[in-house]
Parts: structure tokens; C-alpha cells; sequence
């Protein structure tokens, strides 16, 4: 073996570590800190191997884009009160609410309502300093939010920076497994907006569309959540894998892509077909156990 | 077995600090990512010389996409695989030094996109390492 093989090895074992020491450095206090600790040994090695393998989820801007573009209208009536906020104890809850707060914030941007907006930024910025990224929600963060609070494109650009921010800082601080779970629970607010507001809709069957091609990056979130060591993240996963296996009662049917490009102008275009259609049973079943785990959440 | 315990030591070390230093390197790009907005994460990692790294994700159609990798310079120029859900090859770039692509899909599609940097040149004793950032924009 020579010493660039050797190297190779050496860095990913040195991933493995750094993996493995940043989740035990971060992890939560309590009483389950020897069960986190004598899992990943085993557990982790297969997901390390892809250590520089990552999984990627739209953003709740993107979520709530892709609702309007369905036909969903704006309902303040399924978001999460901001009454709720003192419920936010452990860091778990603070974590998960933060990523509801963060959805309902971005759905109420995409549909211009600055009065919500305001409202859910203030609780965001609450939960985001209990976490220790204060930074992110800077007053002149907040001041560019107030002052552009009637122009939706510039707001969806500042939320998505403001967002951005919070999760790197999360991750400077090593916290990965906080910034995981606000994935997380803006993800799953994401599907309850949506399944919620299908319901109320008269032609919903391409909101139930959008919501059978969520699927892939559910499964996305479950692999981003799986690399997470302790029992909150567990509970997370076992949450996310009841969704899932009513979506794996179905199988998608894609046919293999076909790829367009333009190389000067570098513009692809991935052909191909897919159907991520959903039973109605499915939809039900759906709508029913996102609507367990999101009220789980929002009212620990 | 001392000496390989004392490279996995130097390793283990340089890997920790560079974590840090990738996220911030990702940083420097964003400013290209306009018109486009942020998916709210960023991939960011240290990879050596014949080294790879991938994003897995759920591309929707309607929506349309920028595609930006940015690779130290160490590194030399790197090169970007698309991959359906397969693991099939759908396209491969040629080798740059830094990607810039903008995409759509014609249906809602699970792709992995993999970046992987070039072996060491010739002559070259021990591999490179460098930062290495995705990130993915939409509109």
C-alpha cells in the first residue's frame, strides 16, 4: 500500500472521527448519553463510508412555492400559533419549532401576508436565540425584514439568507444534529400545510400530486436524519418512517432520464418520466399520520 | 502500526479544523447563486486528489435550478456526474475549475449529483486536499 492509499484511508477514518467526535461533542445531555454513545460504533460505520455523501431537501420556501403553484391559497388557521412558544423547553422542541416557525414564516411570505410574516419572525428569532444563533437574527437582519416587508421577492431572498445563516451557524457551532431536526420540522410542517390546505381546496389533485413527489426527499430527510446519534433523532426517524412506509405501499415508476445540454450557455435539461402518484388511501393515511407527528411537535 | 496510528492522528486533526474552513469557503459563491434563492443548505467538505463527494436529491418540475461546485485550486479541476435513481450515469461535465449550470427537469426527478476531483498529476508524491462546496439554488 502506498502512501497516498494510505493517506486516502487515513482521511476517511479521520472523517469517521471527526464525525463521531462532533456528534458526541454535541450531543444532548441526560440520561440517554450512554445509549448515544454505544450506537454509532456500529451504526455509523456504513453511513461514514459516505462521509462526504450528503442529502438534500427543499427548502420550506421552496415547499411553499410549490403549494401555490398547485392552486394551495394562504390558511392561517393550520399554521402554528405563536402563543405555543412557551412550550419550547428541551432543545429538541425548540429545535423541531423552530423549523415549523421557519415554514410557516416562508408560506406566509410566498403568499405576501407581511403581518404573519412579522408575527412568525419574532418567534423564530425567540427559539434561534434560546439555540445559541442569535447572530443570524441580527437587528439589521430585522431591520432589512421591516423595511421589505411588502416586497415579496426580497423577502423570500433575506428568509432564505436568514435560514441559510441559522444553519450554518448551527453547524459552525457544532450543533449538526439541532440543524438537522429544524430541517426536520420544517419539512414535516411543510407536508402538513399542504395536506392540510388540499382539504380545502376544490381541485386539489395537483396539490396530492406535489405531495406523492415529496416522497424522494422524505426519503432524503430520513437518510440526513439517520446520520444523527441520540434519542431524539431516533424519535424523529421512527416519525418520518411511518410516512414513509405509506408511500412505500406504492411504487414510483420512472423511466430513465434523457439529458438535453447546452454546453456553451451550460443549461441542462433532464428528460425522462416519472409517477409518484398516490391511492387515496395513501393520501388519508398520509394526511392523518403527518398530522399526529406535526401536533406531537408543535405541542410537546 | 506507530506510524499509521500518528497519520491517523495528523489526519484526524486536519479534519476536524477543516469543517470549519469548508463552510466557509461555500460562503464565497453565493453571491453567483442570484437570481436564484438558496435551499437553505450547503455541502461542504475536504477532498484529496481522486476523491469524490455526492448530493442527493429530489429535483420537482416547474421548478428550475442553479448548480454551483466550487473546488480549491489545489485540487486541479473537477468534474460533475449526474445520476438518476439508478446510480445510472445521465450526464457528465467535463472537467472544470469551478461548475456553474443552470437546470430544469421535465419531471419531478431523484438525481445524486457526484463531483469528483482528478488523481495527482504526474510526479506529484502525496495527493492534494482542498475544499470542495455544493450548492443548489431555485426559482
Amino acid at each position: 500500500m502506498g502512501i497516498n492509499s494510505i493517506l486516502k484511508v487515513a482521511s476517511k477514518v479521520g472523517f469517521i472521527m471527526s464525525f463521531v467526535l462532533l456528534a458526541s461533542c454535541s450531543g444532548d445531555s441526560g440520561s440517554d448519553a450512554v445509549t448515544n454513545d454505544s450506537i454509532p460504533v456500529v451504526d455509523s460505520i456504513p453511513k461514514i463510508t459516505s462521509a462526504n455523501a450528503f442529502y438534500s431537501i427543499p427548502s420550506p420556501i421552496q415547499l411553499g412555492q410549490m403549494l401555490q403553484r398547485a392552486g394551495a391559497g394562504y390558511d392561517k388557521s393550520v399554521l402554528n400559533p405563536t402563543d405555543n412558544l412557551t412550550l419550547y423547553v428541551s432543545q429538541k422542541s425548540k429545535a423541531l419549532n423552530l423549523g415549523v416557525y421557519s415554514a410557516d414564516l416562508s408560506y406566509s411570505a410566498v403568499f405576501n401576508q407581511s403581518q404573519e410574516v412579522m408575527s412568525f419572525l419574532t418567534s423564530s428569532k425567540k427559539l434561534a436565540e434560546e439555540l445559541g444563533i442569535a447572530t443570524s437574527f441580527s437587528s439589521l437582519m430585522m431591520e432589512r425584514m421591516k423595511k421589505n416587508a411588502g416586497n415579496r421577492d426580497s423577502l423570500l431572498y433575506i428568509i432564505s439568507e436568514l435560514f441559510l445563516s441559522s444553519n450554518e451557524a448551527l453547524k459552525e457551532n457544532d450543533q449538526s444534529q439541532i440543524s438537522v431536526l429544524v430541517l426536520a420540522g420544517g419539512f414535516v410542517e411543510g407536508m402538513y400545510i399542504g395536506t392540510q390546505v388540499a382539504k380545502t381546496v376544490k381541485n386539489n389533485k395537483a396539490i396530492y400530486a406535489r405531495i406523492g413527489e415529496f416522497r424522494g426527499s422524505l426519503n432524503n430527510l430520513i437518510m440526513l436524519v439517520s446520520t444523527v446519534n441520540g434519542s431524539d433523532a431516533y424519535d424523529v426517524l421512527a416519525d418520518l418512517k411511518k410516512i414513509k412506509a405509506v408511500y412505500d405501499e406504492s411504487a414510483v415508476v420512472e423511466e430513465r432520464p434523457v439529458t438535453a445540454v447546452d454546453t456553451t450557455k451550460k443549461i441542462m435539461t433532464i428528460g425522462g418520466k416519472s409517477n409518484y402518484k398516490l391511492s387515496d388511501d395513501q393520501i388519508e393515511k398520509i394526511t392523518e399520520i403527518v398530522a399526529t407527528i406535526r401536533a406531537k411537535i408543535i405541542k410537546p | 502500526m506507530k506510524n499509521i496510528l500518528r497519520i491517523l492522528s495528523i489526519v484526524l486533526i486536519f479534519n476536524t479544523a477543516s469543517f470549519g474552513q469548508c463552510n466557509g469557503f461555500a460562503k464565497k459563491s453565493f453571491s453567483k447563486l442570484k437570481p436564484y434563492l438558496n435551499t437553505q443548505q450547503v455541502f461542504g467538505t475536504v477532498l484529496l486528489n481522486g476523491d469524490k463527494t455526492q448530493v442527493s436529491s429530489t429535483f420537482y418540475f416547474g421548478d428550475e435550478y442553479r448548480l454551483l461546485i466550487s473546488a480549491d485550486d489545489k485540487l486541479g479541476k473537477i468534474q460533475l456526474n449526474v445520476k438518476d435513481a439508478n446510480g445510472l450515469v445521465v450526464y457528465s461535465t467535463k472537467a472544470y475549475g469551478s461548475i456553474m449550470w443552470d437546470f430544469n427537469v421535465e419531471s419531478t426527478q431523484d438525481l445524486t449529483l457526484e463531483v469528483v476531483t482528478p488523481e495527482a498529476a504526474a510526479g506529484q508524491t502525496t495527493d492534494n486536499s482542498g475544499c470542495v462546496a455544493i450548492i443548489v439554488g431555485f426559482k
